[in-house]
Order: C-alpha cells, then structure tokens, then sequence
C-alpha cells in the first residue's frame, strides 16, 4: 500500500512541475497558433532569475520564486512584440524553425553568463524535512503538487468565470469572429504570451530541484513538455492537466516495476494515445 | 630560349632552398584536444583547459626549444564527428599527439585511424576499460571504471557494509560498472540484491530513489556520469530519507559537484584516484597555485588533474625524443612513464598503456568555510585495471 502512496504521490509531484510549464505553452499555441518550441527557454529563465534573486538579492525563497515568474511574464513582453509577432503570419515550418533558433541562442548566453555547470538550487531548510503519508515523501514534493493544484484551480477559474477568460476562449474558438465582436485579440494574445511564460517561469524555478537549470535546459524538457501539450490537446487547460497527471503517475510506476523499459512508457503511451486521438484527449478535433 | 628556362631553373632551385631552410626560432609540437566544449558535459572542456593552464603557469608552455600547442576541436556531437575531428587535426594540423576523449564511444571512434597515422592518443576522461585493447596508441591518464568500482566493491564488506544495490545510468561504462561490482562483491563477502538501471537522460531520480529505499539495502553504490546526474541522484537520495534510514550511499562525487550537491551529501561515500585534501607535497603545492589563479572557493578535480598530468607526459616525452618524433617511439617512451603525481604516484603499464594509481576512500564532511569538502578515510595503493587481470588478451 505504501508503495502504492508512494508511486502516486512521486508521479503527481513531476506532473505538477510539467503541468505548470506545459499549460502556457499549450494556451499560447491554442490561442496564437504559434509553434512556439523556444517556451522551456522562459521556464528556464524564471529558475536562474530565482537563484539570482534568492542567492545574490538574498529575497526569500516564496517571493523569489512569484517575483521572478512576474519578471519574466513583463520582459516577454517586449521580446514577443520584437522576436515572436513578425511572425505570426509566417509558415508553421518557419515558426519551428525561428522558436527552435531562439533556444540556441538561449543555451549559448545561459552559458556565456552563468556557465555550464548546473545552477546549485538550495530550497530552504523548512521544507527540506520528510512527511510521511503512507510512503515517506520530501516536503518539498509534497509543496509542488499543492501549488500544481493551486495554479490549475486558479486558471480554471479565470477562464471559465472572469469576462477576461470569456474572451479568451472566444478568441480561441474563433479570431476573426471575436474581433467582429470587438474583442481585442491582440492584446488579448499579448496578454496570453505573457501569462504563459510566467507559468513557465514559475515551473523552471519551483521545479529547479528535480529538473536542474542549465544551458541545456530547454532542449533537456523540451520532449516532456511537448508530449503534455499533445497528449492533452492544445488550447484547454484541463488537457494538459490531465495528460501530465496520467503520463506522470503511469511513468514513475513504470519506472518503479520495470525500470530497465520504464522510461520509455511514456513515450509509447504518447504514440498510442495519438494514433487513437490525434488532437489528443481533450483537443478540439 | 635555354637562357630563360635556365634563368628560371636557377629561381625555382633558390626558391626550394629557401623552403627547406631549417633555421628557425623554435620547433612546434601540436597536440590535438578533442574534448566536449558543449552539451552537457560541456564543463569538462573548461577543467581540461584549467590543467593546461596550470601546467604552462608551472613549466612554461615549452621543453628545451620546443613548444607545446593544444588545438582544440569540441568533442560534442557523437562519434563520428570526433573521428572527422581527429582526421582533420591530424592531417591539417600535423598534430603529433591527440588528448581528451570525454565518452568512450568516441575513443572507440578514432582507434582505426590512430592505427594508421600512428598518433599517440591521450584519454583524460573515458572510462571504459577496453578502450586502451583497441589501438596500442592508446595510453590512459584517467581511470577506469573498474579500478573504482571493484575497489569500492572489495573494500564495503569489510567496513560493516553487505547488502547492496547498485544504481546506474544505463549506458556501457554504467553497464561495465555493474559487472566489475557483481565480480568483486561477492568475492569480499557481499550480497547484491539489486541493480537498478537508469536512462542516462534521467534528471528526476525520484521514483528510482523509492524504489532503491523499498529495497533496503546497506548500502547503494551509485555509477552515474559526473555532473548533473550525480548530484540530482544524491540530492534526492537525501531529500527521500535514506541516509536517516540507516541505508549508506557510494557514489564518484567529484569536487567539480560538490557546491551544487550541498549539504545532502553529508556522509556519502566515495572510491576515487583524487582529493583536494591529499597530504603529498605536489598536491598541496597544486592546491594553493589553483586557489591563488581561479578563487578560494574553486576546488581542483580529476579532470583537471588528468589534463595537467596528460601535459607532464607529453612534455616527457619531448624531452626524451626532441620535437621530431614517430607515433611508435613517443608510445614507447609513455610505457613504463611515471612520475610522483598531484594525485600520488601514477604509472602507466608498459603492457596494457593504462593508468596505475592509487584509488581513496573518501567521505564528505562540512567544510569549515561553509559548504561540504572531501575527507580521504583510507589509501588503496596503485590499483591496476582489475578488468584486464581478469580478462587476459586472447
């Protein structure tokens, strides 16, 4: 039983981390159709913008972490006005294309700034203890699957109660008509980008522990992130949501009672899900 | 009509003479580095460069007359741009010596080649033990997985350690480790219960550490590749509990980690051929110059180590042959070559051309500064390769 606990609440912690950094990706490819691979670059940057923060500005590690993710959110605004809107009426291809040139730049002034080594990321000793819940889990886990919570419930909320969130969806649903009815998209979308690399930010920082921040970090989550936004459909929040909850859980089980193939279920569960449902569980079809 | 083409034969004579003029300043030995710059283990790069550094701030960068050149290429990219590497320097830049070798499928790589140019080729990184059996030109300055593991698997049970699990990333040298335990183990009076194999992209080590804790060994040892992979796996190795569960850990933790692994890898365990707290002379000579050039806080590691020994060993041989040399009597001269190292005395076997060093049993302790530093428990003496010992050439 306490294997059982165990799995579930390890599965749950990582999909947490995935689910925070995939749903921005996954609205702003909903909403802006732009393949935009370079996301994990943000994500990226909220974990060093939080180390900086709480090791050289010495701000607590809760405000360090929102601050950051704030940080980010505002500079990525300039940055899609200049990099991401030229092209937005470009080919999908060429949207690939330029996202995956921005990670390389990325990795190249990650490492030119701090270096390759991975960013030593201390969380602070109240929550470096253990609890036990039926499998003895380190508090800090424990703390991402609440806030992984917290943050779907808060997103749901603002889409499905908030006029902003209306708006959303509409745009979502149908640009041209939104615009006719005199939603303004663009900012909307703006909005959006933002909002997304925020969370992207706020999953690179709370998640630096399990998933190191590097150079590389972009092309080191890419897959998983990406496999989320798939399997759970692009545009929904719930999608990815419940994609990162079924593909984490499945995963650190697998990982658990097969260990020499576990890893790779994922990927096979992506394959097979996609053949069955190929705008993934919850996309539109 | 024979005046002109005499006219010019007596040009073109003085032009060849001129070329074959050999009287210049100084003499030029290339030693072609081929060594991840990039990619995740772009860091290595970085502390190959440290030991040249050292070795030219120590020695100069020249022997006599002649001057020691490393051209660098970045090994990142797999095996088959190493091999286009290595080709390229040693048919364009006339390299006399290759060094570096991060991941053992690239030395593998360029064996064929070395083979026929004859190029001696330095390994300062790769582990596997075979490597040197594939080319006689090969000569290791590194270590080899076996020399730790084995070590380390002998040396457990007799310190109250029996029952183990080994953990590892999935690839050869993690494979090859997992063999030279289960050899050495039950030999010292150890059981293992458990190997659990990783994918070597792994950097969430959660479910495996689960796993690992279900299992209740005495103690885990651990082969994962230095970097992020070790202190991921020893962080989380603490953050679930297992040292307070009485289980003790043994993994290579290098000093190049230890800022990033922190307090969680208090009382974690290692068999290594380095530590920056060996009492030896050279060492402590190499400690403060490496303190005095890159900060207090930057602590020497095996790669700078092997990089600043791999320069000694070039320098050698120049200084036994001069500048102008073939493939086989630079070989020649590193067989049997030792030398009292910052790591202790090392000797590469005039057999195999592998490295014979000393391994340590270390601890981590808290560093009086802050942070955690390396404590050295026990010397093993020069350690051969078990892996060759027990697996005579056919």
């Amino acid at each position: 039983m306490s294997i059982a606990i165990g799995i579930l609440l390890n599965g749950l912690a990582s999909a947490m981390i995935l689910y925070i950094i995939a749903v921005g990706l996954s609205v702003t490819m909903g909403i802006m159709r732009f393949i935009n691979l370079a996301h994990c670059v943000f994500a990226m940057a909220g974990g060093y913008l939080a180390a900086y923060l709480i090791q050289g500005a010495g701000i607590p590690f809760a405000f360090a972490i929102v601050l950051a993710a704030i940080l980010v959110a505002l500079l990525s605004i300039p940055i899609e006005r200049l990099l991401y809107a030229p092209l937005y009426a470009a080919s999908e291809l060429e949207q690939a294309l330029f996202s995956i040139g921005v990670m390389f730049v990325a990795v190249a002034i990650a490492r030119y700034f701090f270096g390759p080594a991975p960013l030593s990321f201390t969380v602070p000793e109240a929550l470096r203890g253990q609890i036990d819940l039926g499998s003895v889990m380190p508090a800090y886990r424990i703390l991402l699957i609440v806030v992984g919570f917290v943050v779907f419930a808060a997103l749901w909320t603002l889409v499905e109660t908030t006029s902003i969130g209306r708006k959303l969806r509409a745009t979502v649903e149908n640009r041209r008509v939104a615009e006719v009815v005199g939603i303004r998209c663009d900012r909307l979308m703006l909005l959006t980008f933002a909002l997304g690399t925020g969370l992207a930010a706020l999953g690179g920082a709370l998640g630096a522990e399990i998933m190191p921040i590097r150079p590389n970090y972009a092309f080191d989550q890419l897959n998983y992130v990406l496999i989320v936004v798939a399997v759970g459909g692009m545009g929904t929040l719930t999608g990815p949501f419940l994609a990162a909850l079924l593909l984490g859980i499945a995963d650190t089980a697998c990982k658990y009672f097969l260990p020499e193939v576990g890893a790779f279920f994922i990927f096979g569960a992506m394959v097979a899900i996609l053949l069955w449902r190929p705008q993934g569980l919850l996309g539109r079809a | 009509m024979l005046g002109t083409i005499r006219r010019w034969s007596i040009v073109s004579l003085a032009m060849a003479l001129c070329g074959l003029s050999t009287a210049r300043a100084e003499d030029v030995v290339k030693v072609g580095m081929i060594m991840s710059q990039s990619g995740p283990f772009g860091i290595y790069g970085t502390y190959t460069q440290r030991g040249i550094d050292m070795f030219i701030d120590k020695f100069g960068d020249k022997v006599g007359n002649t001057k020691i050149e490393v051209v660098w290429r970045d090994e990142a990219g797999g095996p088959e741009h190493s091999k286009t590497a290595a080709q390229e320097l040693i048919v364009s830049e006339g390299v006399q010596f290759l060094a570096g070798f991060n991941l053992t499928p690239d030395a593998f790589a360029v064996a064929p080649l070395i083979n026929q140019s004859k190029t001696p080729t330095l390994l300062l990184t790769a582990a596997s033990g075979n490597i040197t059996r594939m080319s006689p030109y090969f000569a290791r300055l590194s270590f080899t997985v076996w020399q730790s593991t084995y070590t380390a698997a002998m040396w457990a049970p007799k310190h109250g350690l029996k029952t183990a699990v080994f953990a590892y990333s999935d690839f050869a040298p993690g494979v090859d480790g997992l063999n030279a335990f289960k050899a050495a183990l039950p030999k010292a009076g150890g059981d293992l219960i458990g190997a659990v194999p990783m994918p070597l992209s792994t950097t969430d080590f959660g479910a495996y550490v689960q796993k690992i804790r279900d299992m209740k060994p005495e103690f885990v040892f651990l082969y994962v590749p230095n970097g992020p992979p070790q202190v991921s796996f020893i962080k989380a190795f603490a953050s679930y509990g297992l040292p307070a569960a009485g289980i003790k850990l043994i993994a290579a933790a290098d000093e190049m980690d230890l800022p990033a692994i922190g307090d969680a890898g208090l009382g974690v365990l290692s068999v290594w051929h380095y530590s920056p707290d060996l009492p030896n002379e050279e060492n402590k000579q190499f400690v403060a110059a490496y303190h005095k050039k890159y900060g207090e806080n930057e602590m020497p590691n095996f790669q700078v180590v092997a990089s600043y020994d791999a320069m000694q060993a070039i320098a050698s041989v120049i200084q036994k042959l001069g500048p102008k040399f073939t493939g086989d009597q630079a070989i020649d001269a590193l067989k049997g070559w030792k030398i009292n190292s910052v790591r202790g005395p090392i000797e590469i076997d005039p057999v195999e051309r592998d490295i014979i060093q000393n391994q340590y049993v270390r601890v981590i302790e808290k560093s009086p500064s802050g942070g955690v530093r390396s404590h050295t428990l026990e010397t093993i003496p020069m350690v051969a390769d078990p892996w060759k010992a027990l697996n005579p050439p056919k």
